[in-house]
């Protein structure tokens, strides 16, 4: 199991999980059937009346896989969201198939019919990002933003994928049903400016604000590799054209809170966030879930 | 939990503060993994991975995870109040570890709604879960279980936390379960 854990204290705690569902996840695909007809014999087992599947995820190469992140609710109640894998991209990581997707998923006209999910854009791992721990912000134009926790150009080598993560943008369409444009908008270079992503958020005023799990100039020895501690970052858009700019907020230490894994939330222009480590230590372990 | 306040001047760097440490099992939580939210009342709210009293102790976990609030402080210059409002438990729901990776979405009436990756009946593939205020201060959170999964078509294993829409109505992904074993989207009408 060690050998398999990823880099980052992070991606430890998920490779923990994931392994794990990885495999619960071909003997469930196998049972799945036998647990199924148990709900059906058991009727205390179905599930409650108000609890909906809206989509079932196809995988690749046509659909996305795994969502991981949130959905988030844009103009008219169309949900944004995620995937870890699937979409036609080539392996990322580990066996899956595709290397993760942004969606749509929009509601029926009237009530009862079903959802459509479309898929905006397929990663494939380069230049472009790849496996998409995060969920989505929404900016004010309708511009999708969010982060892949490997790809993009950084030197990082983890789970058989290089890059240290990036941001994105996906910009609408100019006419309905055309394609969905994907901007890199920073490829991290697990310098100062942080590796791993843990996605962002989007201030009224346009600003990026996000964690990464690590990078970052103060080197952490609770990180597997003595990585460093993560950094927060804001990301600020050109007036007209040109690339964005990015700034370092805050250089996590092992002084103190360190190895951010979620993003941060704003409020009266103070961003308040979580680490998953901290010192003086909470005695807990890693958490495991074992199904 | 900390906070970063930014700075007077543009170009000045930003502050960060500590707001909370947390001090791990058995009471209190360890081991954030998701983002706060902040309710209506400026209180933040979110969930550990780890810590809080429940027995996990047989998978070395410590604690089974918890729901946390940490309010901001009274006076000027004193600390953030930390309170664990629920702790999760062995009793059919974490028997073999944690599960809170997702924190928790706030409704206006100050319930919160969040999920858990494992546990729940009847085969612990994870539920979705909500926690009403007491009726009386300081009286504990009620927690009720609005669906658990089975990992069949309806999906299993919630690894995010969920949001609220505009009509009310919770929506998720499930990390894995569906027909395919892909995952899903679902709403759920609390």
């Amino acid at each position: 199991m060690i050998e398999r854990v990823g880099l980052t204290p992070l991606i430890s705690v998920l490779s923990l999980g994931y392994n794990l569902d990885q495999e619960g996840y071909t003997m469930h695909r196998v049972t799945q059937w036998v647990v199924f007809l148990l709900c059906v014999v058991s009727p205390g087992y179905a599930a409650a009346a108000d609890y909906k599947v809206l989509h079932t995820f196809a995988g690749a190469p046509n659909d996305g896989e795994l969502p991981f992140g949130p959905v988030v609710a844009g103009k008219g109640g169309v949900l944004y969201g995620t995937t870890e894998y699937g979409g036609n991209g080539p392996s990322c990581v580990f066996e899956t198939q595709g290397c993760g997707t942004v969606f749509s998923l929009r509601p029926p006209a009237s009530a009862g019919e079903t959802w459509t999910e479309t898929v905006l854009y397929n990663f494939t791992g380069g230049a472009d990002g790849g496996v998409v721990y995060a969920g989505l912000a929404i900016g004010n134009d309708g511009v999708l933003y969010g982060a892949t926790m490997f790809g993009g150009s950084g030197p990082c080598t983890d789970q058989g994928i290089t890059g240290c993560g990036v941001v994105f943008s996906l910009t609408p369409p100019a006419s309905t049903g055309g394609a969905w444009t994907e901007t890199v908008l920073h490829s991290f270079t697990g310098a100062a400016d942080g590796s791993y992503p843990n996605g962002v958020m989007v201030a009224n005023n346009g600003v990026l604000y996000g964690t990464a799990q690590n990078g970052g100039t103060h080197l952490c020895p609770s990180s597997p590799g003595s990585l460093g501690c993560g950094t927060a970052f804001s990301m600020t858009p050109p007036a007209t054209g040109g690339s964005w700019s990015f700034e370092i907020l805050h250089e996590f230490s092992s002084k103190g809170p360190n190895v951010p894994v979620a993003s941060l939330m704003s409020s009266g222009g103070v961003l308040y966030g979580t680490s998953y480590l901290a010192e003086p230590a909470a005695s807990a372990a890693l958490a495991r879930c074992s199904h | 939990m900390f906070s970063l306040t930014p700075p007077k001047s543009k170009g000045a760097t930003w502050t960060e503060s500590v707001l909370y440490n947390f001090k791990g099992p058995f009471g209190d939580g360890a081991n954030p993994s998701d983002a706060v939210v902040m309710g209506s009342d400026g209180v933040l709210y979110g969930t550990t991975q780890g810590g809080g009293s429940g027995e996990c102790s047989a998978t070395g976990v410590g604690g089974c995870g918890a729901v946390f609030s940490l309010s901001p402080p009274t006076s000027p210059g004193s600390d953030w109040s930390e309170a664990v409002l629920y702790s999760f438990n062995t009793n059919g729901r974490c028997s073999n570890g944690d599960t809170a990776y997702a924190g928790v979405a706030v409704a206006n009436n100050g319930v919160l709604y969040g999920t858990t990756d494992c546990g729940g009946a009847p085969n612990r593939y994870g539920e979705v879960y909500s926690l009403t205020p007491p009726g009386s201060a300081g009286a504990d959170r009620s927690e009720t279980t609005l669906h658990s999964y089975v990992n069949a078509a309806n999906g299993g294993g919630p690894y995010a936390n969920v949001v609220i829409g505009k009509d009310g109505v919770l929506y998720g992904t499930t990390n894995g379960g569906g027909t395919n074993g892909g995952g899903t989207v679902f709403s759920l009408k609390p």
